[in-house]
């Protein structure tokens, strides 16, 4: 299991991970890349983790996506599974083990039924493929929204050393560019109100952002808002963009294609409000509001808060 | 130097598709093909460097059955100068596709390999970083952003939570994104220009030592449809009987 990563440093995806990663063994957790360390004090406090494998990297070793695939293919032949999340860290590096080693990855798996059977969805989620696994070590990389993370606690797993190869070459990272978006995270945030071109006539993602603040949530957009360029990319949710799981999901101006409801499905409570009646979102949300956004959502918010201060 | 685009053809992303439970396939009735529209942004990538004077030849591969010749044909006529179809009749997994790429790479001499960041028709997005794997190239996935500069790839990554710089050594395999630039459309004289360009059609040999294999297709677990409500304070007041608010 390969402890995941956000913007160079630990993520809290990695305990969603481990989590499936027990329905199917014991779990060595690989703390590799930027930050390494941090990734290994983290992980060892994820219960089901065995053992922590640290990579000290070094200028003989710097962390690369190439370098990690070549030395997780050398240590391949110890296990029978190789998971990580399926975020741009994991996404990245499986498919390059898989190159190597010579075996296709099962990506975005949103089950496990059995140590060589797991589902994963295809089609933007309009239908689920049941997959079983023929050559091993399995390479799998799975949907953390789909598993529950694992818990944090206070007995520590051992942390051991892993050697390593000569370097490959490699691209040469650079530097990150962090979004300056100061909101919770989509992937972890517990309510999300996501725009979409309903939002276009007033130019302005301001009505989202809004009802956002005043919830504490997340802001998430469909590609037809990004491609409008009210919202910036890594707010994107969907097929394409992010897939997310919040407790509630408050969708405005959003119409409901196939590829945005793919991202949305795992969501505790969806309430769509659109002033068309035809919008398919209306038909998958648990409620539904046919209303003009920037009247109702202003006075959602306040409504909801006048809740909060009532209890 | 020459570049490598991979293309494939899925069906029109924008009409939907049904499956029964315990379905071999997914039903696509009437649904024509098109190009896979990551592919699509990695073949306007690679046009626009040949057309900054960066690349010397861009060619368009596909592996796939002879019908994704037209899709092909459509590559030349946005600006391909020739393209390859690497026949096969078999629905192959994506090692076999990697491998054939992997080895068309190196068979044409290329510098740099521009593809989708996934199909969106499966959704495995691995094609890219494994035939990197296998060329032992590096490579960039998810990439919004790309340039030429002094003989390196310079890339940003997008990544959750903002973007990752990259400066890739040549020969490379880079995965494009959303946001990298918008396909521009065939015009028709290129249309007609495009059936003398070259396009070869070679037989890809059968392999078969599946990694892993597909039981069936079933349908997506259904969301039970909801309820109307007819005011915000209504729907305020659902929210908070339902408990997730915060």
């Amino acid at each position: 299991m390969l402890a995941s990563d956000r913007l160079g440093g630990p993520s809290a995806l990695t305990a969603r991970a481990v989590a499936a990663g027990t329905l199917l063994g014991r779990v060595d957790l690989l703390a590799a890349g930027s930050r390494s360390g941090e990734k290994a004090e983290a992980g060892r406090r994820i219960q089901g983790v065995d053992a922590v494998l640290l990579v000290n990297h070094s200028d003989a070793f710097p962390p690369s996506t190439e370098n990690l695939a070549w030395l997780i293919q050398g240590m391949a032949g110890d296990y029978r599974w190789i998971l990580a999340v399926h975020d741009a860290f994991g996404a990245d590096l499986i498919p390059r083990v898989g190159g190597l080693l010579e075996i296709s990855p099962v990506t975005q798996v949103n089950a496990i039924l059995a140590p060589d059977v797991c589902t994963r969805p295809v089609y933007a989620g309009q239908a689920v493929a049941r997959v079983i696994l023929k050559k091993f070590p399995a390479l799998l990389t799975v949907r953390p929204t789909a598993f529950a993370p694992a818990a944090t606690i206070h007995a520590l797993a051992p942390v051991l050393e892993v050697s390593l190869p000569a370097a490959v070459v490699s691209g040469r990272h650079q530097g990150y560019r962090s979004s300056p978006n100061q909101r919770p995270d989509l992937s972890e945030a517990a309510v999300i109100v996501a725009g979409g071109q309903g939002l276009e006539s007033a130019h302005s993602f301001a009505a989202v952002e809004a009802l956002a603040d005043q919830l504490g949530g997340a802001v998430g957009a469909t590609r037809g808002a990004v491609d409008a360029g009210l919202a910036s990319s890594d707010l994107q949710i969907g097929q394409t963009g992010q897939i997310v799981a919040p407790d509630l999901y408050i969708g405005l101006g959003i119409s409901g294609a196939i590829q945005h409801l793919a991202g949305i499905k795992d969501a505790g409570i969806i309430v769509a409000i659109n002033h068309d009646p035809n919008a398919p979102l209306h038909a998958v949300a648990d409620y539904s509001l046919v209303a003009d956004l920037f009247d109702a959502a202003p006075r959602l918010g306040e409504a909801i808060l006048a809740r909060k201060k009532g209890r | 130097m020459k570049v490598l685009v991979a293309l494939k053809e899925v069906g029109d992303p924008a009409v939907a598709v049904h499956v029964a439970a315990g379905d071999e396939s997914v039903q696509r009735e009437g649904v024509g093909g098109v190009i896979n529209p990551f592919d699509e942004i990695a073949l306007e990538a690679a046009i626009g460097l040949k057309e900054q004077g960066l690349v010397a030849e861009v060619v368009a591969v596909s592996v796939g059955p002879l019908v994704w010749e037209g899709s092909l044909r459509t590559a030349l006529a946005m600006g391909a100068d020739r393209a390859i179809l690497l026949r096969t009749d078999s629905v192959l997994e994506p090692l076999q596709v990697a491998k054939a790429l992997a080895a068309c790479a190196i068979r044409e001499a290329v510098g740099l390999i521009l593809l989708g960041r996934q199909g969106v028709d499966h959704d495995w997005g691995v094609t890219g970083p494994m035939t990197a794997g296998i060329l032992g190239w590096p490579q960039a996935t998810c990439v919004s952003r790309f340039g030429l500069v002094r003989g390196y790839g310079e890339v940003v990554r997008e990544v959750d939570g903002g973007g990752q710089l990259l400066r890739l050594p040549l020969p490379a395999v880079v995965s494009c994104d959303l946001g990298l630039n918008t396909p521009r459309y065939a015009s028709l004289p290129n249309i007609m220009k495009a059936r003398s360009k070259p396009l070869e059609i070679r037989v890809l040999p059968q392999s078969a030592d599946p990694s892993w294999e597909i039981l069936y297709y079933g349908p997506p677990v259904q969301r039970s449809s909801g309820r109307r409500v007819a005011s915000v304070e209504e729907l305020a007041e659902q929210l908070d009987q339902a408990g997730v608010l915060p």
